[in-house]
């Protein structure tokens, strides 16, 4: 009957509208969810078997507004600025504690070589010494404030790293989740529910910030996700755990990775670092010397202090600590060679093997002012004859014994005999040095003792000045800066012979004049101090770069930023265009459907009206 | 037709209104620091310049501190040198005197007194010049590479040592040795001694040779002498460097003061335009 009809039709489009004013209301309910996607309800003709008439109107679905390349876009822009702004976050924090170019641990600096200047001119005015062990301790200080906070940052990027791969794995799960939900929509017949599709979207670009990943959607809607090294994170409805140990391509955790390996990389010692070895400057119960060490214990340097020092004078357990790894060779015909790990090579004869005197006569021919040895492995090619037959023992001042415990490990022995605790040397008269008496070696030429005009060259120098530059070699500010302090350490002990944690007015004042009792050699006091002064321009030159670079570095990361987020902005807004809720648009749909419901509310009054006039007839 | 969804004003407004914020704090920073660069990032082609410079500038301290100490050493150097010459002088007047052939035996002997004393002032003076805890051959630096002495060299105190072993032997008594027969040796017994004296102090005095005091004197005043003129030239380059590292390194508060003007009015454009557009809505005029 045509009235019914017209009743049904009418209740069909009251329902169909309530529904779309359901989705009008959800839009704008959700007009502030960040991720929402605008919904809109599809309305459709009903028709009912293809046959003629009308049967009114329907919900066919319910979709979201979104585009797939808007949705990739935004994905791959948010790994990119993701990473940027991580970086940026760690490379202010660094740029911060170092702080203004000419302040902190510069200015400190600074302030040492002025206190080491004063001593260099007037070693004998004892109110300076105080100003210099003040000054140590500032850089000191300073250095340790920086350190801590550069290794507290470096903590704190491990575990925002751990927080990161465990946010992953928390995504994935829920990704996984998500193809669950829509392959069960899928199933039932029905389109996947456009929640569920802005859930996926939206845990898919949050991990794209966090990690670079390769994201593909299938057919269905569910999404398979793998990380650029080829990690599965979501296959279908299973999710796999990110391993810690893997490295991050993009986004947070690719730029905490970069930061751990670069800016905030650890020093760490390995068996060929020779930062590592600088960071193990040791002392010795003899102060007269330092040695270095890397990781594995293997000593890489053992230097006397050439401050007049006598080896000579030290007891025998003093001399075991003294060591240069090197191989002695060819002791034919008594002469003994040695090739330093530096590539010195100093030779000479033992007239009388091992004796007391032995240590006199010995002469170098190349230059070391003062140089003690102990050789505890060795190499003899003994074709001279037997001077030292294996498990002899020979009677000297200290006495020299077998130490069986010791292996020969260098080179390739062509005799190999028991290892003996050789004491020698100490290499009088270098060759280009005038003996001036009492261990004191003046330049050729120069007056004797005079110690003001050229700092000695030290071969430990090149040492550092080598780990220095492998530190600047990286990226890591913690570890050039922890280069320049060692570098400072390592000049204050071979200066003072002192570490800076115990250094006294005494270690940087009392060099005693050759012979005398307690009188103050003050010549070398200023000596001492002229060769702190030589290293000085390569510690402001190391300071200098450091300073530029990491401003430089913070600098250029931020341009990157910008660019990244103006990019990131505009993607946001053509998602906005396109998925975004305009309340003016809801505003019109309200009216519109507030129009047709008015509209099929009438048609029913009229069919009421129509109903009620038959009934009133009959 | 283009979508304007509503959070989209609310995304621009807080984007905009955050760089407006930010560059309005970076204004206030510098005119509170005073600066504009404070650190390293704030302009990193500078802040390795302001960092060598201002090193620069520690280095200019040291350099006044050494140049003080040098001037201090080398005045009483040189006054004590002068003072050498000055006992040359009287030396030389007694053995003037004393080579005259008319005085008595007593006379010379009593002149002879004289000019042991004075000998032994002179080697007061070598003393203080040339011991204590300096010692010789010292210098300091006074400017990128130049050193300025501060004692004598050794060289000089050599030949001031020589002078004082020479005046020594030609004035002072050889003691003799009466069981081998030797008699005791006085030079300055008669007139010929007398005038060997002069000899060697007229030599001395005639500044013919660079290990004499006198010219010694005159080499270590005039490095004192050069101690203005370095002063001079250092205070310009100092003011030239205070100058440059004034102008990296600080804020021009004139053009930052019109700088935070700027971006206040800016942020409060953007804080007023986005209230405005916040009270336009369509649901107002819904029934």
């Amino acid at each position: 009957m045509a009235g019914i009809l017209a009743l049904n039709i009418a209740a069909t489009a009251l329902a169909a509208n309530r529904i779309a004013m359901d989705v009008s209301a959800n839009n704008v309910a959700n007009a502030s969810t960040p991720g929402y996607s605008r919904q809109r309800a599809i309305v459709g003709d009903l028709v009912k078997g293809g046959g003629a008439g009308a049967n009114g109107v329907g919900i066919e679905s319910i979709r979201r507004n979104a585009s797939e390349l808007i949705e990739r876009q935004r994905r791959t822009t948010s790994t990119s600025l993701a990473q940027a702004q991580s970086l940026g976050g760690y490379l202010g924090s660094i740029d911060g504690l170092l702080g203004a170019p000419d302040e902190g641990i510069a200015k400190a600096l600074n302030g040492f070589y002025s206190s080491v200047n004063d001593i260099a001119r007037e070693p004998e005015n004892r109110a300076y010494r105080a100003g210099l062990l003040n000054s140590v301790s500032l850089v000191k200080d300073i250095y340790s404030q920086l350190d801590a906070r550069l290794g507290g940052l470096r903590d704190n990027a491990v575990a925002e790293r751990q927080g990161v791969v465990a946010r992953i794995n928390q995504i994935a799960e829920a990704l996984a989740g998500t193809n669950t939900g829509i392959e069960l929509n899928v199933g039932s017949g029905a389109e996947p529910s456009p929640a569920l599709l802005d859930q996926r979207d939206n845990l898919l670009l949050e991990l794209s910030r966090l990690n670079d990943v390769e994201v593909n959607i299938q057919t269905n809607g569910t999404v398979n996700v793998k990380t650029l090294t080829g990690a599965n994170l979501v296959t279908g409805t299973t999710s796999s755990p990110l391993a810690n140990t893997e490295v991050g391509s993009g986004g947070t955790l690719g730029a905490l990775d970069q930061l751990l390996k670069g800016e905030l990389a650890a020093v760490t010692p390995t068996a060929s670092g020779r930062l590592a070895a600088l960071s193990t400057v040791k002392t010795t119960s003899a102060n007269e010397f330092f040695e270095v060490t890397d990781a594995s214990g293997q000593r890489l340097y053992t230097r006397t202090l050439n401050i007049g020092l006598n080896p000579l004078d030290m007891t025998a357990a003093e001399h075991d600590e003294i060591v240069i790894n090197g191989v002695v060779s060819d002791l034919a015909d008594q002469k003994v060679s040695l090739v330093s790990p530096e590539g010195y090579a100093i030779s000479g004869s033992i007239p009388n093997a091992i004796d007391p005197n032995v240590r006199e006569r010995v002469t170098a021919t190349t230059r070391f002012d003062t140089l003690s040895l102990k050789v505890d492995t060795v190499e003899f090619t003994d074709s001279g004859g037997t001077l030292f037959p294996p498990g002899s023992v020979r009677t000297t001042t200290p006495a020299i014994t077998p130490d069986s415990t010791k292996t020969p490990t260098l080179g390739t022995p062509v005799e190999t005999i028991q290892p003996y605790q050789l004491y020698v040397v100490r290499f009088n008269n270098p060759a280009g040095l005038t003996d001036v008496g009492n261990g004191y070696f003046a330049e050729t030429g120069n007056a004797a003792r005079d110690f003001t005009q050229t700092p000695v060259t030290d071969p430990v120098t090149t040492e550092e000045s080598g780990a220095r530059e492998a530190a600047f070699q990286t990226a890591s500010t913690w570890a050039r800066l922890r280069g320049v302090y060692e570098g400072f350490k390592a000049d204050i002990f071979r200066a003072f012979g002192a570490t800076v944690d115990n250094l006294t007015v005494a270690d940087i004042s009392e060099f005693e004049l050759p012979g005398s009792s307690g009188v103050t050699d003050y010549q070398l006091v200023a000596r001492v101090a002229n060769n702190l002064l030589a290293g000085r321009s390569r510690t402001e030159a190391d300071m200098t770069r450091l300073t530029g670079e990491v401003g430089q570095r913070k600098v250029s990361n931020d341009a990157v930023t910008t660019t990244l987020a103006s990019m990131s902005s505009q993607i946001e807004s053509e998602r906005s265009k396109v998925s975004g809720v305009s309340m003016d648009e809801e505003a019109l749909d309200l009216v519109r459907l507030q129009q047709a419901y008015a509209g099929a509310a009438k048609v029913v009054d009229v069919a009421n009206r129509m109903f009620d006039d038959l009934m009133a007839a009959l | 037709m283009t979508r304007v969804a509503f959070d989209n004003s609310y995304r621009t407004a807080t984007d905009q209104l955050g760089v407006a914020a930010a560059r309005l704090q970076n204004s206030q920073e510098q005119l509170g620091s005073g600066r504009r660069v404070t650190k390293s990032s704030d302009d990193p082609i500078a802040a390795p310049k302001i960092l060598q410079l201002s090193t620069s500038l520690v280095h200019l301290d040291e350099y006044d501190r050494n140049l003080n100490f040098a001037e201090e050493r080398l005045s009483k150097l040189t006054d004590q040198l002068s003072r050498i010459g000055d006992m040359l002088n009287n030396l030389k007047e007694l053995a003037v005197q004393g080579s005259n052939g008319t005085y008595s035996a007593q006379d010379r002997a009593a002149m002879r007194t004289t000019a042991d004393s004075t000998l032994d002032l002179i080697n007061g003076f070598i003393a203080a010049v040339g011991e204590g805890p300096l010692g010789v051959d010292r210098t300091t630096v006074v400017s990128d590479g130049t050193k300025m002495p501060i004692s004598l060299t050794t060289t000089d105190l050599n030949a001031l040592k020589t002078l004082s072993t020479e005046l020594g032997a030609l004035i002072r008594n050889t003691p003799g040795d009466p069981d081998a027969g030797v008699a005791e040796i006085v030079p300055l017994d008669d007139a010929a001694g007398w005038n060997n004296l002069l000899v060697k102090v007229n030599d001395e005095l005639a500044l013919t040779t660079d290990s004499s005091a006198l010219i010694m004197s005159v080499r270590y005043g005039a490095q004192y002498q050069q101690v203005d003129k370095i002063r001079e030239t250092r205070a310009a380059l100092r003011l030239d460097t205070e100058r440059i590292v004034s102008n990296l390194r600080d804020a021009d508060m004139g053009s930052v003061a019109i700088a935070l003007a700027r971006d206040q009015t800016v942020l409060q454009a953007l804080q007023a335009s986005f209230a405005k557009i916040q009270g336009m809505s369509l649901f107002n005029f819904l029934r």
